[in-house]
């Protein structure tokens, strides 16, 4: 199933994916909260599957089971693991609604008396680079981003990476444009088996064709190292979710946003 | 009119008081009665001689909170050289007065204590969901500018619903069609508010050039975006046709508002 709705109140939206995510102490138990949770979440989530992820944490690697809530239309989905709780999606309409909709989450959480410690909180968005009249990826980045060219050669594949400190959190931003043959999502990123967001199908399309597309993946973090608040959770993905997006614009380049927004 | 004088009724001022807060209530009633309570300053003397030798005063305020341990060589007596509005009584009362004073003191406190508990637990019964929720409606009201009933057609809800909505205590869940309309509006709020910061409202029922007005095609039960923004553009060119007010041509010329001089009384 693919979604019809472009991601985010722009006129061509590039967002692709996005998540929300609970970086949590080891939490032994979660099995045992997982019915309740599930009875709460099954309005929104009908669907449940059912996962092991390995945990390489100490000597030992462990698998460490995973359960995941998925919306009807395959457009959302929790994820809930022993050292993470996540919502992914791949309709997004704009940022409140998100917003809101893991507001949900995180309410849940607070019910079900979880009190889970945080250590870290982090939202992620993953924007494709699917260029119009042939113009290559590097186009739509500023300036500082292309990289270098090569008189006889052409980019098969270039990434660019950095690390922003902000007074209370940090982006970690990543950008690739051309994406190397055949990379749809960034490497070291765990997707849910969510519905194609109209921009990813589109982009799947061109790697067939190989046609050279690209990604940008604006991660941002902040470490919280208390117990689990709900509002207070909710207002700092609100700063985050402005900041995300201001670090977003700034790699833009000025012929990229003359297109999307 | 009577013939007769009619004495100051204290009853008059309780639909005034229960017009206000409970925990209100009780700090009005505390304050009255702490103005008329007896406030009594002792004096200590020595047992021997009533010479006003090493003198010690002791306040006692509040009601029913009297002093009644007393030193065993010294004796309290009443200052006579205090001003009463009322006779000083050559007692302090006797028990049953003072305590009454400590039931209503007693009293009050619990209430009040009860009020702020209760205060307490409302807020935190407000959810995160909640919070944001009214958020989003706030912001819309600061661009739309409707009343409630207008706000409620255009989100395609009732006005009760919106009360609730409104209420972040409430714990409504917004279904998906909720959702995808308060998106709508809202991408349609942003792009009013990046045109102008005057409230849609004042201008939402003009008549635009095709006959139509933006309250009734926000009320539609579907949201023609594209159709609504274009109509922002009719409506901006209309307010910048508008001849502008003699406040608005005042701060243009560089006049402000003039500022208090004085210092305030308080």
């Amino acid at each position: 199933m693919t979604t019809t709705t472009g991601l985010g109140t722009w006129r061509q939206p590039p967002l692709a994916y996005v998540v929300a995510e609970l970086a949590i102490s080891p939490y032994y138990s979660m099995a045992s909260k997982i019915a309740g949770l599930q009875d709460q979440l099954r309005e929104s989530f009908p669907r449940t599957l059912e996962a092991n992820e390995l945990v390489i944490d100490g000597a030992k690697p462990s698998s460490q089971p995973l359960w995941r809530f998925i919306s009807a239309e395959q457009t959302h989905g929790v994820q809930i693991g022993t050292r993470a709780i996540s919502l992914h999606a791949t309709s997004y309409i704009q940022s409140s609604d998100f917003l809101s909709r893991w507001a949900e989450i995180l309410d849940t959480i607070q019910a079900e008396a979880l009190n889970p410690f945080i250590e870290r909180v982090g939202l992620r968005y993953i924007d494709l680079i699917v260029g119009s009249d042939e113009r290559p990826p590097s186009d739509y980045l500023a300036q500082g981003l292309r990289g270098v060219s090569l008189d006889g050669a052409h980019s098969a594949g270039s990434m660019w990476a950095a690390a922003f400190q902000f007074e209370k959190m940090s982006v970690n931003l990543r950008a690739a444009a051309p994406a190397p043959q055949g990379m749809l999502l960034p490497p070291d990123f765990n997707a849910l088996p969510l519905g194609k967001s109209p921009i990813m199908m589109t982009a799947e399309k061109w790697i067939k064709k190989e046609r050279p597309i690209g990604f940008v993946d604006t991660d941002c973090v902040k470490a919280i190292g208390r117990v689990f608040n709900a509002i207070e959770l909710s207002e700092i993905y609100g700063e985050m979710q402005k900041l995300a997006s201001r670090t977003f614009k700034s790699v833009l380049s000025n012929f990229a946003k003359k297109e999307w927004v | 009119m009577s013939n007769t004088i009619r004495p100051r009724d204290p009853t008059r001022q309780t639909p005034v008081l229960l017009q206000k807060r409970p925990d209100y209530i009780i700090d009005e009633a505390e304050r009255f009665y702490e103005s008329t309570s007896p406030y009594v300053p002792l004096l200590i003397y020595k047992q021997k001689g009533i010479g006003i030798s090493d003198p010690k005063f002791t306040t006692v305020v509040g009601m029913g909170a009297i002093v009644t341990e007393v030193a065993r060589d010294y004796a309290t007596v009443p200052s006579s050289g205090i001003a009463w509005a009322t006779a000083l009584p050559s007692s302090l009362g006797g028990p049953g007065e003072l305590q009454l004073r400590d039931e209503w003191t007693r009293w009050t406190a619990q209430v009040k204590e009860a009020l702020q508990s209760t205060a307490s637990n409302m807020q935190r019964n407000s959810t995160a969901a909640a919070q944001l929720r009214v958020r989003r409606l706030v912001k819309l009201q600061a661009a739309f500018g409707f009343t409630t009933l207008d706000l409620a057609a255009v989100l395609a809800i009732s006005r009760q619903q919106l009360y609730k909505w409104f209420d972040a205590e409430s714990d409504v869940k917004l279904h998906e069609a909720n959702r995808m309309r308060l998106g709508a509006v809202e991408r349609i709020a942003e792009r009013w508010m990046s045109r102008s910061q005057i409230p849609l409202s004042s201008l939402s029922r003009d008549t635009l050039a095709s006959g139509a007005n933006v309250f009734t095609m926000l009320s539609l039960d579907t949201l023609d975006e594209s159709t609504i923004v274009g109509a922002f553009d009719e409506l901006e060119a209309r307010i910048a046709d508008k001849p502008r007010t003699r406040t608005q041509r005042l701060r243009d010329a560089g006049f402000t508002r003039r500022k208090r001089l004085l210092p305030p009384d308080e």
